[in-house]
C-alpha cells in the first residue's frame, strides 16, 4: 500500500497498482525505492485525487498505453468515451478542469485524454462567441482582428 | 470598509485563463480542422495553439470545383500567415491541371520552411501531367526534400519546358517510407540517382519492368525492410529473359527486407523468385503471384519466413494447375523440422478440392495456420469453435460455394 498526502493534508492510502496508474508517482516509487513516508502531492487537493483514484482503481487492470505514439498524427480525431468514463466525467466545468490539469500534473495519460475529449466534445460544432459563453472567457480582439482571422480561416467553413 | 468581492460566477476562473496551453493542444487535436479553426476566434490566447494544430495536416485539392476554391483560399492562407504555415508538417497535394494556376503560385513559401518541419509530403495528379520542373519547385529543391520521413506520388510527373532535371543528386536524408509510380516513358525526377540513406519502405507501381526501379533498388539495399512492387496495368506484361536475371539478381540483394509483396501481371511464367528466395535472409512475409516461381519455391524459402501468401491474376494469359499446392510439402516437412519458421500459409488460388482438403488438414497438424481459396474457415480464426474434423470444415465450406468479400477481410 501506499500513502499519498494531498495540498491540503489529506492522506490517502491505495493498493501500488492503482497509484501507479500515475507515471509521476511510478517514476517516485522506483526513485524512492520501498518507503512508509507519504507522497506529497502538493499541486492536487483531496476532493480531486478521491475522484483521480476512482479512476485509477476501475482502470488499474488496463493494459498500459503503447509508449511511441506518433503524436504528429492529428487525423484520429475520435471523440469516442466509454461508457464507465462518460458517466465518471460528468462533473461541473470547474472539477473537469481540476482533473484535466492533476491527469496532466500526475502524468495518467489515459485519464487526461479522457478530460479533452470531453472539453473536445464540448467544443464541437459551437461559434467563437458560444465557446467564450461557455467558458467564460473574455473576447479580446478588436472588431478589425476578428474580420481578419475570419477570412483567413474561411477555406475552412465552406463546404 | 470595504465591500466584499462579488461572489465568482459558476466556472469564472476556468478553461480560458487556466488550462495551460499546451493542454489546449491536447484538446483541439480531437476537433476537426474547422471547429479548431472556430477556436482560434475565441481569444487571443487561444489563437497560437489553434492554428498549430489546424495547420498541422494540410490537404490542397482541386478535384471537384468547390475543393479548388477551397484550396485557393487555404493556399493565400498559407501564403499569408506566418503562424499557419510554420505549423505545416504534412501536405497533400491532388492536382488537376487547373490547380498549377490555382494554387501553386501561393506555395512559394514552401522554399523557406525550417529545416526539419515538414515530414510528410503526398502529391497526386489526376488527368493531368505534373511536370518535373513543378515537383522541383515544391519538393525537390526545397528543404523538404531533406526533412521529409514520408513521400507518396502518384500520377505521371513528366518533363516540361525547358527545364532540365539537372545533374543534382538528391539526398532524402530522413525518407523512410516512399511510395511511387514508375513508369518506362518517363524518368520519374530521377529516382535512380536519388539516395535515400535510410529508406525502409518502398512501394512502387509500374506498368511492367523499368530500369530505374532496380537503381533504386540497389540504392537502398542495405536498409530497405519492405518492398511492394505492383505492376498495375490491364493487360500482362512480358519479362525478357535478361531483364528477369537482372530483377532476380537484385531482389538477392536485399539483405534486411523483411515483408516483399510481388505482384507482376505477367504474359508468361518469369521465376524470378527461385534464385532469389534463398538470399534474402531476413524475410518474414512473402505474397506473390503465381508465375513470379516455380514448384521449387517451397525448396527455395529462405528459414526466416513466417506467412507466405500466394495469388493468381484470373487474367492471366496461363494457367495454374489445379493440384500445384502439393509441391508445398516440401514447405511443410521443412517447417515441421524447424528449418523454416513457416506459421501461416494462404493459398489463394482455385485448387482441386481433394488436394486442398489433404494440404489443410496436413498443415493444421504441423501448426500451420491454413487458408485456401476454397476453405472459408481456417484455423486461427476457429478456435473457440474448434472443429471436429478439419476436413469436415473444409468440404462444408467448400459446399457453400465461392468465398465472399469478407474473407480476405479476416486474413489479411
Amino acid at each position: 500500500m501506499i500513502n499519498l498526502t494531498t495540498s491540503d493534508n489529506e492522506t490517502f492510502t491505495v493498493d501500488k497498482k492503482v497509484a501507479e496508474k500515475s507515471v509521476l508517482i511510478k517514476n517516485m516509487l522506483e526513485d524512492v525505492g520501498e518507503s512508509d513516508q507519504a507522497i506529497p502531492l502538493p499541486n492536487v487537493t483531496a476532493s480531486v485525487l478521491k475522484k483521480v483514484l476512482e479512476w485509477c482503481e476501475h482502470h488499474k487492470d488496463d493494459p498500459a498505453p503503447p509508449e511511441n505514439e506518433d503524436k504528429d498524427d492529428t487525423r484520429k480525431r475520435t471523440t469516442d468515451i466509454s461508457e464507465w468514463d462518460q458517466k465518471f466525467i460528468a462533473v461541473d466545468q470547474e472539477m473537469l478542469f481540476e482533473i484535466i490539469l492533476a491527469a496532466n500534473y500526475l502524468d495518467i495519460k489515459a485519464l487526461l485524454d479522457v478530460g479533452c475529449k470531453t472539453v473536445a466534445n464540448m467544443i464541437k460544432g459551437k461559434t467563437p462567441e458560444e465557446i467564450r459563453k461557455l467558458f467564460n472567457i473574455v473576447n479580446d480582439f478588436t472588431p478589425e482582428e476578428e474580420a481578419q482571422i475570419k477570412k483567413e480561416n474561411e477555406w475552412a467553413e465552406d463546404r | 470598509m470595504e465591500a466584499p468581492p462579488p461572489p465568482q460566477p459558476r466556472g469564472a476562473s476556468s478553461l480560458g485563463e487556466r488550462l495551460p496551453l499546451e493542454l489546449l493542444d491536447q484538446v483541439f487535436q480531437h476537433l476537426t480542422q474547422k471547429d479548431v479553426l472556430r477556436c482560434g476566434r475565441v481569444a487571443h490566447a487561444w489563437l497560437r495553439p489553434a492554428r498549430r494544430v489546424a495547420y498541422r495536416h494540410v490537404e490542397l485539392g482541386t478535384r471537384y470545383p468547390s475543393s479548388a476554391r477551397r484550396a485557393a483560399k487555404l493556399a493565400h492562407t498559407l501564403a499569408t500567415v506566418a503562424d499557419a504555415r510554420d505549423s505545416v508538417r504534412s501536405l497533400v497535394i491532388v492536382s488537376q491541371k487547373e490547380a498549377e494556376d490555382v494554387f501553386i503560385p501561393f506555395l512559394r513559401w514552401i522554399k523557406n520552411v525550417r529545416e526539419g518541419q515538414i515530414k510528410s509530403v503526398n502529391i497526386s495528379t489526376v488527368r493531368s501531367n505534373m511536370t518535373v520542373a513543378l515537383l522541383r519547385a515544391i519538393l525537390l529543391d526545397t528543404p523538404v526534400a531533406a526533412s521529409i520521413e514520408e513521400l507518396q506520388l502518384t500520377g505521371i510527373f513528366i518533363e516540361g519546358g525547358q527545364q532540365s532535371l539537372g545533374p543534382t543528386q538528391i539526398v532524402y536524408a530522413n525518407l523512410m517510407k516512399l511510395s511511387i509510380i514508375l513508369s518506362r516513358r518517363f524518368l520519374c525526377a530521377t529516382w535512380g540517382q536519388a539516395l535515400f540513406p535510410r529508406l525502409q519502405y518502398l512501394s512502387v507501381q509500374s506498368g511492367g519492368y523499368c530500369s530505374v526501379l532496380l537503381m533504386l533498388l540497389r540504392n537502398t539495399k542495405s536498409t530497405l525492410e519492405t518492398l511492394r512492387i505492383t505492376w498495375a496495368s490491364e493487360v500482362s506484361i512480358s519479362l525478357e529473359p535478361d531483364e528477369q536475371r537482372e530483377m532476380s539478381t537484385v531482389l538477392g540483394l536485399l539483405k534486411q527486407l523483411s515483408w516483399l509483396y510481388l505482384d507482376l501481371n505477367l504474359t508468361q511464367p518469369a521465376p524470378l523468385l527461385d534464385d532469389a528466395l534463398p538470399q534474402l535472409t531476413s524475410l518474414k512475409r512473402l505474397e506473390c503471384y503465381h508465375g513470379t516461381f516455380t514448384h521449387l519455391l517451397f525448396l527455395c524459402l529462405p528459414p526466416s519466413l513466417e506467412m507466405l501468401q500466394i495469388h493468381h491474376n484470373t487474367n492471366a494469359c496461363f494457367s495454374v494447375d489445379d493440384r500445384f499446392l502439393r509441391f508445398g510439402r516440401a514447405a511443410l516437412s521443412r517447417a515441421k523440422v524447424g528449418e523454416i519458421a513457416l506459421r501461416r500459409f494462404y493459398y489463394m488460388v482455385p485448387s482441386d478440392v481433394d488436394v486442398e482438403v489433404d494440404f489443410a488438414d496436413e498443415c493444421w497438424s504441423a501448426g500451420i495456420d491454413f487458408a485456401g481459396s476454397r476453405s472459408r474457415i481456417s484455423r486461427l480464426y476457429s478456435q473457440d469453435v474448434a472443429p471436429t474434423s478439419s476436413k469436415q470444415v473444409v468440404r462444408a465450406a467448400w459446399s457453400e460455394g465461392p468465398r465472399g468479400p469478407g474473407f480476405i477481410g479476416h486474413i489479411m
